[in-house]
């Protein structure tokens, strides 16, 4: 057999050994990248482990303070004393208003208070307060601050359907809990105005209970505010001589 | 217990009222009130406090002018913000002025009163 005859035998074992020496590159290659991998699996499986950790320790936290609460308050979960903790700040918003409401000397600064519930303790991020008297155009109290101000005539339907049912207003389809709303200011269950809320501020979203029973507390207790500063008016000694005559004596003198 | 002060930097009385009775829950803690930075400003100079809170929209002096003063000042107790503005560059320039916290309104009680002590390092009452 000639040199001739071993060529294609020679080129067949070439190319023999050149997919051989591919197929070790390529189990290089995948050692090489399965290596990788694993260092991936184990620092993917270190930090699985330190959040596990970390979860177990913040779990055991919140199981500690549970159980504090529960210690501190007998008889009070958490989710009881959380609900005290909203209706003493409810009632705290409440006495404050009303205590405000009550000291006011001028007309102005009972609607000046009005705003500053609006603005600060409701949350109400656009508004504006209406009062109307006796039958007159309605007059528009602006907040102190323009980026308070609604729009001038801005669902000025509402506050007319307000004003003339002492209602509150909403537009069709608009949730309970949610604004626009049109709230009236009554005297006496009647309608001498109204507080008109476009938009709250976005950490307040809708009207909790906390907005709905400031509301209801500014609808009451506004009206009754402004008369007694007009009483005041005329002085301290001229509103308590009109008192003195509306108050039947028992006794002249103790 | 040693008397600790705050100062009550907010111009709606009605809030001051509010933050007063919230305060009333931390042991030994005096307040002053001031209604504007510009006012806050004059008090610093004639007293200290332990930790102030700060509104931001007020008229004559707004709470980030009074930061940026604040920042010139030798000694500045530390500031806690109360305010209806939630948006992130609100809070991002109070804190780069040097606000340690950022309270935003409506606020409740129970824990402006928790942050507040958290500031002064205590626990409330």
């Amino acid at each position: 057999m000639g040199a001739d005859d071993d060529r294609p035998r020679v080129g067949s074992a070439e190319a023999v050994l050149a997919a051989m020496r591919r197929s070790v590159e390529l189990v290089q290659e995948l050692l090489q990248t399965t290596a990788v991998q694993a260092e991936h699996i184990r620092s993917v499986e270190h930090e699985l482990l330190s959040a596990r950790q970390r979860v177990a320790f913040l779990e055991g936290e919140t199981s500690q303070l549970r159980q504090r609460l529960r210690e501190g308050i007998p008889g009070i979960d958490p989710q009881q004393l959380e609900e005290l903790i909203e209706e003493q700040n409810t009632f705290a918003h409440l006495f404050v208003t009303s205590d405000r409401l009550a000291r006011a000397r001028a007309a102005s600064e009972v609607v000046e208070i009005a705003d500053e519930v609006l603005a600060n303790l409701i949350g109400a991020d656009r508004f504006a307060v209406w009062l109307q008297w006796q039958g007159a155009p309605p007059v528009l109290s602006a907040p102190p601050l323009p980026r308070w101000r609604s729009e001038p005539g801005l669902h000025k339907d509402l506050v007319t359907q307000t004003l003339a049912t002492g209602s509150w207003s909403r537009p069709p389809g608009v949730a309970q809990d949610a604004v626009p709303v049109a709230v009236p200011i009554l005297l006496d269950g009647n309608p001498v105005g109204a507080m008109l809320i476009v938009r709250l501020v976005p950490q307040v979203g809708h009207l909790g209970r906390l907005q709905d029973d400031l509301l209801r507390l500014l609808s009451e207790r506004v009206a009754p505010s402004l008369c007694l500063t007009a009483l005041r008016a005329g002085g301290g000694a001229a509103a308590w001589a009109g008192v003195r005559g509306l108050v039947p004596a028992l006794q002249e003198a103790p | 217990m040693s008397e600790r002060s705050a100062l009550v930097v907010e111009d709606s009385p009605t809030m001051r009222q509010l933050i007063a009775l919230a305060l009333r829950r931390i042991p030994a803690l005096g307040f002053a009130e001031a209604a504007n930075g510009a006012e806050a400003l004059s008090l610093l100079g004639s007293r200290s406090f332990d930790v102030i809170l700060l509104d931001i929209n007020m008229p004559v002096m707004n709470g980030f002018a009074f930061l940026e003063q604040l920042a010139q000042m030798k000694t500045r107790p530390p500031v806690i913000i109360i305010s209806t503005e939630s948006a992130r560059d609100d809070i991002d320039r109070a804190m780069s002025l040097g606000a340690v916290a950022y309270v935003t309104k409506p606020v409740r009680g129970p824990d402006l009163a928790a942050t507040v002590s958290r500031v002064l390092g205590e626990r409330p009452a």
